[in-house]
């Protein structure tokens, strides 16, 4: 009995033993910490202080910011570049090329106005250098049945510096010279839907345009100079005002994948316009005619390469007894055709244009790009040789879109005469 | 004198680096818990601009960090700053951030804990009215708050109309998850109820175009017409109990000034820091300032801040609104690092996550494991308590992670009542890849073993330790261990090799001096490891004890 009891004593001492002995991470919470804020060592302090006045530029930036941020109006666009369109919105109009300077303006959109996608809108800008434009469309392409529709527009315009180099694709560009477009546009169309990628439609409108002595102070603007020096090869009628009645049809094959932001698919667009004086000019009559199409091919992981390819050509009645207004003619130069070259630079009875561009993605709302367009104009295109003297510039961008829709495209042209910046709240193609 | 100063400069810089202290001995052993919810007075309600600090974070802060000489020059020469919370155990101490609950051998919640989660109360009760008494603002999704017939109050948020049962079971595995790793979130109920249960309460309003004006029936019932009906007609919700007297989010960066009790910089805390790890799982993109709350908890003038992570109805696949972008999760919103070299190989740089197949189940959203990495995974703003991140944070948000069972995985996605059973297969299966990747990763970077137990005879010390690795099966059971115990002088006082997960040291090979035990792991086809060190030391009454353990990267 006792041996058993000193056995049972020996074997609880030895699990007390033991347990005095053996060490496990056991969590303990009531071994509590007594903390002190964290303060920065000498050597710390020291090591932050070349850094600290390199960052004193950008503490300036953060304050700056944080007060654009706060700002209401700041809070509205960045809302509206991350919201999909309501119904009805307005939207702020910008843009810059060098012969406007800053546009800046307002639009108002108000969407399934008739019938679903069809739309009204009104668009007033001006520019720091008195550029305006008050615009009118709307659309329904449902309006009297299923497939047929209309679309009006209106537009009055006014730019006060529109460059001149002279008619002829060997117009040089230190001849320029400028004048002051007035210009009122009323058009109206008969929308006829013939399949669900085709759109046909007929063309009824009336163009009224006056020319005054350009603006711009660095250039030579008078009309009646211009119209006298022989290098800008004008011809009588070349720089009048003009009234015409405009009638035609255009027709739209679109098989692109999506409209806003393709990716893939072909989409044409082909005018044919016939232009008759009436009024001042009902001595002129002339034809224009114009092939637009856009191929996208998507190569990978939408990387994209654009295409397009135009032909514009005008052709004037034999019986005319003044030459064609410079301002119908058919022109090269800006963010439309053949970048990097200023507006207007270079002017004649017709054009064609190549382009190629190279889209890839860097961001869910951000596309970069670079671009190549060649492009000439000509006389008369048939007579001429096609592929000589051609124009060429290359540049890159980036495009802001969201929802399907861009946003915004900005970009850079470069040619051999100048580097032109574009900074524009829609996509041309 | 520049290259004097420069001299100076590096002194400095190289001064700092040698003379630390070493944070991982402390003869009284690993503090567990913090002192930092003593009394302080209630602070105001702070909550900065959401834009201005996404802006700040994506692109002044990376310029900061670009700028800062001392971190930079810490990271060249391997010794980034740790966690300055940590114990001596290399663990987080509980605080009012953190508390341990699983991942650690003696701390284990149940499967039948995690499915519960957090429950202070049953959640609304369903049997009698619920009174509605203020819209949510804010967030991905449409909600309202109302008050049960217990007087408690919840918010009440739903599904998107196309992903039935994504954001309520994303939200309510999140919570549960969150809150079993360790951190503070709301309790968060999926509950089915009936509309004509809501009623309006006196007084309430919302924020019309005019300002405020009464809430109506018709305001509810345009928030109904935005979310899911079950086919009987009810609604699936998730109620979040109101958690209280709310101050605003706590930032990832820097410490609250009018919060005496916030001593470590919350960069430098190691809960959020391994927050990374711990969030990759689960895809919980949205781990942002604003997805926090400091909620002041206690009396005015007798309370302290409890510091909560909430919002967790955009992980998984689930994007709060839809299905997650597959972007989500690899990349920043604004990924200034992807934008420019996707910029400057024009886009001949693809990232793996453009080859999505897209989402597999509606009610999971896009959630995949082929093409996650642990170190990739990117919240929606870049995190400063994540860019401090090290890879010993990152072990110790790998080895919570690893700590699931499949049964615990099993009771979390049970707490999500996903209707269609494929689904959960799907979610446990990724569950587990990620995971498993999560493991193999981290534990690749870190020494994986762990949690010694020290036992000792008269004559003897003997030591055992978990190797994770193998423990989680992430590797084969033939590891060779060797180790060296080293003296004060870094002298080697005994070496040898083991096979089994335990060491037996002499008792004569220690004095009144701190002892250093390396272990080096050798696995078969692998280089051998970096050493793990337990800090060992002689006491009262000849008793050995561990004052530390370190884990070098």
């Amino acid at each position: 009995m006792r041996i058993q009891l000193s056995k049972y004593i020996f074997i609880s001492c030895l699990i007390a033993f033991t347990s005095i002995v053996s060490h496990a991470t056991v969590i303990d919470t009531t071994k509590v910490r007594i903390t002190k804020k964290v303060k920065k060592t000498t050597a710390e302090i020291i090591g932050d202080i070349p850094g600290e006045i390199l960052k004193l530029p950008f503490y300036i930036l953060d304050f700056s910011i944080e007060q654009i941020t706060f700002h209401t109006p700041m809070k509205n666009v960045l809302s509206w570049i991350g919201t999909p369109r309501p119904a009805a919105f307005y939207t702020p109009v910008a843009g810059y090329n060098s012969s406007a300077g800053f546009k800046y303006g307002i639009s108002f959109k108000f969407q399934d106005v008739y019938s679903k996608n069809d739309y009204f809108k009104t668009k007033i800008y001006y520019s720091t250098n008195k550029y305006q434009s008050y615009q009118i469309k709307t659309r329904s392409k449902d309006f009297f049945t299923k497939d047929f529709g209309f679309d009006f527009y209106f537009r009055y315009k006014k730019r006060p510096r529109e460059d001149f180099f002279g008619v002829s694709n060997q117009s040089v560009a230190h001849m320029s010279a400028n004048y002051n477009l007035e210009n009122t546009e009323v058009k109206t169309q008969l929308l006829y839907n013939a399949y669900e990628q085709a759109d046909f439609s007929f063309i009824l409108g009336y163009l009224s345009t006056n020319l005054y002595n350009g603006e711009n102070p660095d250039l030579p603007g008078d009309l009646d100079s211009i119209t006298s020096n022989t290098d800008y090869h004008l011809a009588d009628g070349n720089l009048d005002d003009s009234r015409f009645i405009t009638y035609g049809m255009e027709i739209e094959y679109d098989l692109r994948n999506n409209k806003g932001q393709p990716s893939s698919g072909t989409h044409l667009i082909s005018q044919l316009i016939r232009y008759r004086g009436v009024g001042l000019s009902d001595d002129l009559r002339f034809s224009k005619y114009s092939i637009d199409v856009r191929q996208y091919l998507h190569l990978w992981k939408n990387r994209i390469i654009a295409l397009r390819a135009v032909v514009n050509r005008l052709n004037a009645y034999k019986n005319n007894t003044k030459a064609t207004p410079i301002y119908i003619l058919s022109s090269l130069g800006g963010k439309d055709y053949l970048r990097g070259y200023s507006s207007g630079r270079f002017v004649d009875n017709d054009f064609a244009l190549f382009s190629v561009e190279y889209r890839y993605p860097i961001h869910d709302f951000l596309d970069l790009f670079l671009f190549h367009d060649q492009a000439r104009v000509y006389g008369n295109l048939t007579d001429e040789e096609f592929f000589t003297n051609w124009k060429s510039s290359f540049g890159g961008g980036m495009r802001i879109w969201k929802s399907d829709e861009v946003k915004a495209v900005f970009q850079i042209g470069k040619s051999n005469e100048a580097t032109k910046l574009y900074l524009e709240m829609e996509a041309v193609w | 004198m520049k290259r004097l100063i420069l001299l100076l400069f590096i002194m400095v810089i190289a001064l700092q680096l040698s003379c630390a202290h070493n944070p991982h001995i402390n003869p009284e052993g690993p503090f567990w818990k913090d002192d930092d919810t003593k009394a302080i007075p209630e602070p105001e309600y702070d909550e900065p601009s959401l834009i201005w600090l996404s802006f700040q974070r994506t692109t002044t802060d990376q310029l900061f960090e670009l700028l800062d000489i001392d971190r930079n020059i810490r990271k060249i020469s391997g010794k980034p700053t740790q966690a300055k919370n940590s114990n001596c155990y290399d663990e987080v101490p509980n605080s009012s951030w953190f508390t341990n609950r699983h991942g650690h051998p003696d701390t284990r919640l149940s499967p039948e804990e995690i499915k519960q989660g957090l429950q202070r109360t049953k959640g609304p009760d369903t049997s009698g009215v619920w009174k509605v008494f203020r819209p949510k603002v804010g967030g991905a999704t449409p909600g309202f708050w109302i008050e049960d017939i217990h007087g408690d109050q919840y918010i009440i948020k739903f599904d998107p109309l196309f992903n039935a049962e994504m954001a309520t079971a994303a939200a309510a595995i999140g919570s549960r998850y969150f809150y079993a790793c360790g951190y503070n979130t709301p309790q968060e109920t999926i509950v089915f109820w009936n509309p004509d249960k809501l009623e309006i309460k006196k007084g309430a309003t919302i924020k019309g175009k005019n300002g405020k004006r009464p809430l109506t029936m018709t305001d509810i019932d345009s928030i109904l017409s935005m979310v899911n009906h079950e086919p009987d007609g009810s609604i699936r919700s998730l109620a979040s109990l109101n958690i209280g007297n709310v101050k605003g989010p706590f930032m990832y960066k820097g410490t609250k000034d009018d919060d005496p009790n916030d001593w470590c910089p919350h960069e430098h805390r190691r809960e959020l820091r391994g927050l990374y790890v711990i969030g990759s799982l689960v895809n919980h993109y949205d781990l942002k300032d604003h997805n926090s709350m400091d909620v002041y908890v206690g009396e005015p003038g007798q309370g302290y801040l409890k510091h909560y992570l909430m919002d967790f109805g955009s992980i998984l696949g689930s994007d709060g609104k839809g299905d997650k972008h597959p972007r989500k999760g690899y990349a920043n919103m604004f990924d200034l690092r992807d934008i420019l070299v996707t910029s400057f190989t024009l886009g001949l740089k693809s990232w793996a996550w453009q080859n999505s197949l897209g989402p597999r189940y509606s009610s999971i959203g896009y959630f995949e494991s082929d093409i996650f990495e642990p170190n990739k995974f990117d919240p929606i703003i870049p995190n400063p308590a994540f860019e401090q991140m090290t890879y010993q944070d990152a072990y110790w948000g790998a080895k919570i992670v690893m700590s699931f069972t499949e049964e615990d995985l099993i009771a979390l996605i049970d707490a999500g009542q996903y209707s269609n059973p494929e689904a959960k297969a799907y979610l446990l299966k990724t569950l587990k890849e990620r995971q498993r990747k999560i493991g193999n990763y981290w534990f690749d970077k870190i020494n994986p073993l762990d949690f010694p137990e020290l036992s000792q005879s008269s004559e003897t010390i003997n030591i055992k330790f978990h190797d994770l690795a193998v423990e989680y099966g992430l590797e084969d059971d033939n590891a060779v261990y060797y180790y060296k115990l080293l003296n004060e002088n870094n002298s080697i006082i005994h070496e040898a090799t083991v096979s089994k997960t335990e060491i037996v040291l002499n008792v004569d090979q220690f004095d009144s001096g701190i002892r250093e035990l390396q272990i080096f792991t050798e696995r078969k086809g692998k280089d051998i490891s970096k050493p793990v060190i337990f800090y060992l030391m002689k006491q009262y009454k000849n008793n050995v004890k561990i004052i530390g353990i370190e884990h070098p990267g």
